[in-house]
Order: structure tokens, then sequence, then C-alpha cells
């Protein structure tokens, strides 16, 4: 195996700096080249004046052979790739900590991915194959309500294939290390009046085990996946519906385990979507309607406890539970733009409806039989949105911003109701070598269903909602085939909400400062080289997992320091696609530096086939996470460190169109 | 020895700084000139280095026809007067318009029998056909630059 990855590694890095010396392609060729990058998708869908931008285009997603937005994530500054101890993607996880704060929203095309009880949508579609996402837009630091009305510091819109820039079916395949194996077609045709998409995968991601040993068992905490998605668009003039339907089969890793000693930890998601969406001629006037039905069927069985019942005074503890949930969400939203020479002002309404129910959550207790777990009156939620946007352009080069937004959460159960405002102010400064972002954004942070839930049904009081103020600028420069960039961010959140056994309100501000620097080189259309590094400081980060460890009941604060950088290579010479990157990301506290080399090359023998040998995290050294359990009615505590995120993998792909 | 290296190195650089320039060039190009750029390398490659007379059946590609002569290439608007007929549909053309070169700018009209080629959008990238039957019922001498899209 490491022979077979040295050399892997060796001969594509080899040629892809040989390739972007000597690479040449005739005069058509580049053309065609040049035609396919200024006419990308993405050059009709960003806005450069909604937030600090990264684009994958087409070209780079085929090139890099992204298959999951959990890979793409390294190539995002300030984050890093982690897994929280249930195998659900967590960008923020940090040991004991799950899901207080979704700082990503994702969207497909104009969809918000979210599930209405844990509020995560990025949980629901990161593990989820891309071959039908045409490029990828990541906004960065509070975009412009235009691009997502939810309060998040990233948004990740998903642009679909477009049915009339595919005209043909294709028909792949890739399987590789620990068994994984994916299969999908997708089928699109038509013109910019009518076209449609339809795309069906199945993938078996299979991970590395890992193995824990108590005493004298040994546990297999297993983070396999097994996904079926079905993707659909239809498009006609002003109309556009769109429908996914993703069933996923999710090994939960550890699960809810106390001290790690799980046997059992499954579950199985059934999420259901549709759009349907509106413009009018001159895109002046959207309005959309869409629906999400989600069902999570959860078993979890462990040798040790996974919960207690509120029985006092012994608090009988269980080891088992099957739970059935049921979520459903309905949002609408109708916006209208107001043009005049100087000015274009942004009016939009959105009303949300959200239900979730659990249809089951019960344990089998030795000697009680089936008990069914106390589930709180809340079930329900309506949400009203009401926000409008003005920018002010003086001259061609400038634009004034303004943005205003509030929201009203009203809850059901007995749970109070709440208010969320947001305002933003920008400027942008655009000539033909430089451009200038500068951005200040005030918005308080919804509070998750699952947090207001988990309160209630423990008998805590409720928690306030958080608030960030966030500030960024961004310095652009272009020279010839140069991309210089420089983009500064300071945020502090006040009543950050943490985990410590019930969820709490941080009572120091948390602040986050950060550097991002970017260089770009295009030695032509098909050969280029990006470089990227990074600082973040987290200042009075809470750490609930240190007074874990040292039982000491105050709560602490950390200061978290966290580098990281790229350096990617994207060549052609001849039929062959080469795509290398190496990044590293310093972490906090003991964990190793990560070094991730992924590498990919691609055959192209004819305009219809496609094979490609892919590497992931190819030395092996990719961000590493601790996990922490604890039993908190003995205070004993389990931890399992130094576990990868990102398995070292290779993958053999086959594409084929007709 | 010594010089011999010395030229080597002087031909990488000069190789280099005008590869660099072509990069410079190719960049500051808008989408409106590359589209007339592939118009024009592909009307020069099926029909000579003369300048062309180019008939538009519609704006789909080329949005706005440029008065002057641009790349060799002259637009017309009368079709009989065109050397090359280009569009998305061809419906409503004269029988001797018909018979004339026609290039496709879509993926279904290039089904079209009488279509002797076409640029359309493809697993969302360009590609360029030519219809071989086509070429050499027309008795075409193509150019070196465009026998690899024959097919």
């Amino acid at each position: 195996m490491k022979v077979k990855v040295g050399i892997f590694i060796i001969v594509s890095i080899f040629l892809s700096f040989f390739s972007s010396t000597v690479s040449y392609s005739n005069n058509i060729s580049s053309l065609l080249g040049e035609y396919a990058q200024k006419a990308d998708l993405s050059q009709k869908t960003k806005q450069e004046a909604s937030g600090h931008l990264i684009i994958f285009t087409r070209t780079d997603l085929d090139k890099m052979k992204i298959k999951s937005l959990t890979e793409l994530i390294n190539y995002i500054p300030f984050i890093r790739y982690s897994e929280n101890g249930t195998n659900l993607s967590d960008i923020t996880y940090v040991p004991y900590q799950y899901g207080t704060f979704n700082p990503i929203v994702v969207y497909l095309n104009n969809k918000e991915i979210t599930s209405p009880f844990f509020g995560g949508g990025f949980q629901i579609i990161s593990k989820m194959d891309m071959d039908f996402i045409d490029h990828i837009e990541v906004y960065l630091v509070v975009p412009s309500y235009n691009i997502g009305l939810h309060s998040a510091l990233y948004v990740i819109k998903l642009y679909t294939k477009r049915g009339y820039r595919e005209n043909s079916t294709v028909l792949g395949s890739y399987f590789g290390s620990y068994g994984t194996n994916s299969q999908y077609i997708y089928n699109g045709k038509g013109n910019e009046d009518f076209s449609y998409l339809l795309y069906i995968n199945h993938k078996q991601l299979k991970r590395k085990k890992i193995y824990h040993k108590v005493k004298k068992t040994t546990y297999d905490l297993s983070r396999n996946s097994y996904n079926y998605d079905i993707y659909g668009e239809i498009e006609k003039n002003n109309i556009r519906i769109q429908g996914l339907a993703s069933f996923i089969n999710l090994d939960n890793f550890i699960g809810r385990s106390w001290d790690i000693t799980t046997k059992k930890a499954n579950s199985k998601f059934n999420y259901l979507s549709g759009l349907l969406e509106y413009a009018s001629d001159d895109k002046s006037l959207k309005a959309a309607i869409d629906y999400s039905y989600f069902l999570t069927k959860s078993t979890q069985l462990s040798d040790g406890p996974l919960g207690f019942l509120p029985i006092p005074p012994k608090y009988p503890t269980y080891n088992n539970f099957d739970l059935k949930l049921k979520e459903k969400l309905l949002n609408a939203n109708i916006k209208k733009n107001f043009n005049s020479k100087y000015n274009s002002l942004l009016f939009g309404i959105m009303g949300r409806y959200k239900k979730f129910n659990f249809d089951k959550y019960k344990t089998n207790m030795p000697g009680m039989g089936y008990i069914t777990l106390q589930i709180p009156g809340y079930n329900r939620e309506y949400i009203y949105n009401l926000y409008l946007e003005n920018q002010y352009m003086p001259n061609p080069k400038s634009i004034f911003m303004i943005s205003l937004k509030y929201e009203k959460h009203i809850p059901n159960g007995g749970i109070r109701g709440y208010s969320l405002f947001g305002a933003k102010l920008g400027y942008i400064h655009n000539n033909n070598n430089l451009t200038f972002k500068t951005f200040l954004a005030y918005k308080n942070n919804p509070i998750s269903s699952y947090v207001l839930f988990k309160q209630k049904a423990l008998g805590y009081k409720r928690v306030a909602k958080s608030t960030t103020i966030a500030a960024s600028s961004e310095v652009e420069y272009r020279k010839n085939s140069s991309m210089y960039s420089v983009l500064l961010i300071q945020a502090c959140t006040k009543n950050y909400i943490y985990f410590i056994g019930n969820y709490n309100n941080f009572d120091k501000i948390f602040m986050v400062s950060g550097i991002s620097l970017k260089y770009k080189y295009y030695f032509d259309v098909f050969n280029k080289i990006e470089i990227n590094g990074w600082y973040v400081r987290a200042h009075n980060a809470p750490s609930p997992s240190t007074v874990l460890l040292s039982k000491n009941a105050k709560l602490g604060k950390m200061n978290v320091n966290l580098f990281g950088g790229y350096i990617s290579i994207f060549n052609r010479i001849g039929k062959f696609d080469f795509f290398n990157n190496l990044s590293y990301k310093g972490l906090y506290n003991d964990n190793r530096p990560a070094f991730n080399l992924s590498s990919t090359i691609t055959y192209n023998p004819t305009n219809n086939l496609s094979i490609y040998l892919k590497g992931i995290n190819l030395f092996n050294r990719s961000v590493t996470t601790d996990y922490i359990a604890i039993n908190p009615l003995t205070n004993q505590i389990s931890t399992l460190k130094n576990i990868q995120s990102i398995d070292r993998s290779i993958w053999f792909g086959v594409e084929y169109t007709f | 020895m010594v010089w011999g290296g010395v030229y080597i190195l002087k031909k990488i650089a000069l190789s280099t700084i005008a590869f660099i320039f072509i990069s410079i060039i190719a960049h500051a190009t808008s989408l409106y000139d590359i589209k007339l750029e592939i118009l024009s390398s592909v009307a020069h490659g099926l029909l000579g280095n003369k300048n062309i007379a180019i008939y538009l059946t519609d704006n789909s590609f080329i949005q706005k026809a440029p008065k002057k002569k641009v790349f060799g290439l002259e637009f017309v608007n009368d079709c009989n007067k065109a050397d090359l007929i280009v569009g998305k549909s061809f419906k409503g053309l004269s029988k001797s318009c018909l018979e004339k070169c026609i290039f496709a700018t879509n993926y279904n009209c290039y089904q079209q029998p009488n279509v002797l080629g076409a640029l359309f959008w493809q697993k969302g990238r360009p590609v360029l056909i030519l219809k071989k039957s086509v070429v050499e019922k027309k008795h075409i001498n193509i150019g070196h630059s465009l026998e690899r899209y024959l097919q």
C-alpha cells in the first residue's frame, strides 16, 4: 500500500510540474477552453457584491473530482473538517460539544437544506455525492440577505448542472479504499427555454474502522454510510421546479454512549424536498415555495449507559433506545427589486412553518419493559422574516449598501418566542485591477429547536439567543495573469451557547480574528496554481472539555490558534488532467499538525470517456479529533484520541458520456 | 558547453515571456470577442483565408453582429450573400441558402442532415464537431487545425 501510494504521489507531482512548463494546445482548443471559462454558469449566478466569495467552477470540480462537501472544506479558509461523535459533519466540533452553532448554511440552487429540528443543513448533504453539481459558491462572513436569509458565517451555494448545458447521458462509477463504491447516472437536455436534468446515485462510503478497547472487550465503531439520491429539475421559461430525495443509512460511530462501549449505533434518514420558483423576465420579482420532509429512525445499544430516566432518587440508566422523528418544513418567500439608475432596493418577506414529532422514543429497561422517554409538548414553530437591502451606486466603480432584517420565532409548547434582528453595512470599490470590499454586520443567531427541546425535556431554563458582530475587509488585486488577495475578519459573539450537561450561555465575549492571503496564477486556461495561507485566533473560547478533564466545576476559557494553507496546482498535458493539493493545518492543544496531500489524475482518451485515479490524505496525516464521553452520574470520563475525520483513500473511477 | 547552456536558458526565458504574454492577451479578451474568434477560426479553417461573409439566423450565439469587419468576418443581412450560415434554427431559409455551408450553435440542430458542423454545450463544456460526410460532399479542404474535430 505504502509503495503504491508513494509511486502515485511521485508520478502525479512530477507530471503536474512537468506539464506546467511544457503544456500547449492548438488555437481552437485554447479558445474553446477560454470560452468554457468565460461562459461558466458561475458567471451568471455569482453575486460579487453580496460578500466575500470563493468559486469552485465546473472545470475546477471536474479536475479535482470533488465527490462531497466534506472534501471541499479543505479549501475554505478559517475552518477545518471534523465530525462529531455521531459521525455527522460538524466543523465547529470540539470534544463533548454537539451542534450548538451552525456556522454553515447550505443551499441547493435556491433551496435551503436544513433540518427543522437540528438546524444544520451541512450535516444532511455533506457526504452526498456531487456529480450533479455544476459549480459551488462559498460566501464568507455573514453574506447579503439576497444570498441567504439565515444567519450564518458561511453560505455554501450548490448549483446543479443545467440540462441545456449537458445534452447527454452520463454513466459513472468509482470504487476504492475500504470497499467504497459509487454508481451514478444523469441525463440532461434542452435549451434555455426548456430543459431538464435527472440524476440517480447510489454510494457506499466505507471508512477505516476504529476499534476501542474497554477492559477485555473491543468495540468496533463504524463510520460507514450508504446513500441513495435522486435529484430532478425542470426549467421552463420563468418557472423552475426541483426535487431531491435522499435516503441515508449512517453508522453513528460512538453514538451517545457515556463510556464508549457502543455495540450498535445506526440512523436512517429519509429526506424529501421540493422547490417551485418563479422569476419575472427582468428577474426583478422572484417568488418561491418549498417543502421538506425528514424522517429519522435511530437505534442505539451500548454496554454502558446511554442516558437516564428522570425518576428520583435512583435515576435509573438505560443502555438502548429507538427513536423515530418526523420533521416537516414549509417555506414561502417573495422578493422584489426596485431598480433605478443609481439605486437598487430589494424588499422581501418570508414565512416558514416547521414541525417535528417523535413518533417513537423508547427504551427497553431490564425488568421494566419498554418505556417511552419523556417528550415535551414543544413540536412546532412559526418564523416570519422581513428584510430589505439597498445598494447605492454613485458611479460604476462604487457600491454603498445597507441591509436590515427582522425575524420572529413563535414556538409552541410553552416556550417563549423571540425576535432576531440583523443589520449590515458595506462598501465595494471595483475597477479593472482592484476590488475592495468591506462589511460590518450585526446579527442575532437563532436557537436551534434541538437546544430548546433538550432544555425543556431536561427541565433546565431556556438559553438566550447569541449575538454576533462581524467586520471584514478584502482587497483583491489582479494584474496580467496573477491575482492577489487579502481578507481580514473580526467577529465577536455574546451569549455563545455551549454544552456541559445542559446548554448554557457563555458569560464572556467569544472573539475570533483571522487573516487569509491568496495568490493565483494562470499559466493558461488549462493550467493554474493557487496558494492560500490563513491564520485564525479564537479568544475566550469556552472550554467545557478542559472542565470535564480537570473536574473543575468552573467553566474555563481558552485561546485557540489555528493555522492553515494550501498549494493547489491544476494542469493539463495532452489528454491528461492533473490536480495536486498539499494543505496544512496547525491545530490547537496537543493535536499534531495536519498535512493533507490530495491528487487526481484524469485521462480522457476520447470526448466521451474519462478515467481517473484520485488519492485523498495520501500522507495519512489529516486533521485529527479527540472524543470525550462522560458518565454524569459517576463523573467517569472515557476518551478516544487522534481520530482522523478524513481517511487515507485511493479511488479509481470511470465516466462515460453518450 | 557553458555557452550552450546559457543559450538554452535564454530560449527558455524568451519562450516563457512569450507564453505569459500570450496568456495575458488571452485573458484580456471578452466573451463576445472569444465567440467571434472561435467563429473566425472555424470559418477560416473550413473556407480558407479570405474574408468570409456570415449570415446569422438569430442572435443566440453572437448577440449583436459587428457592423465592421472583425477577425476576417463580415456579417451580412442576406443569406444569399453569405459564405457561411450560423444559428440555432434554419427554418424559413430559402432553398438556395440551405445548400450553403451551415453551422449550428445548438445541439438539436446539429442532427439536421445539411448541417456541416456545430458548436454546442455537452457535459458542461463547449463541443465543436464537424460532419465528415457533409465536408466530403461539399468537397471542402478543411484546415489542419480542424481535422481533430471531424466526426
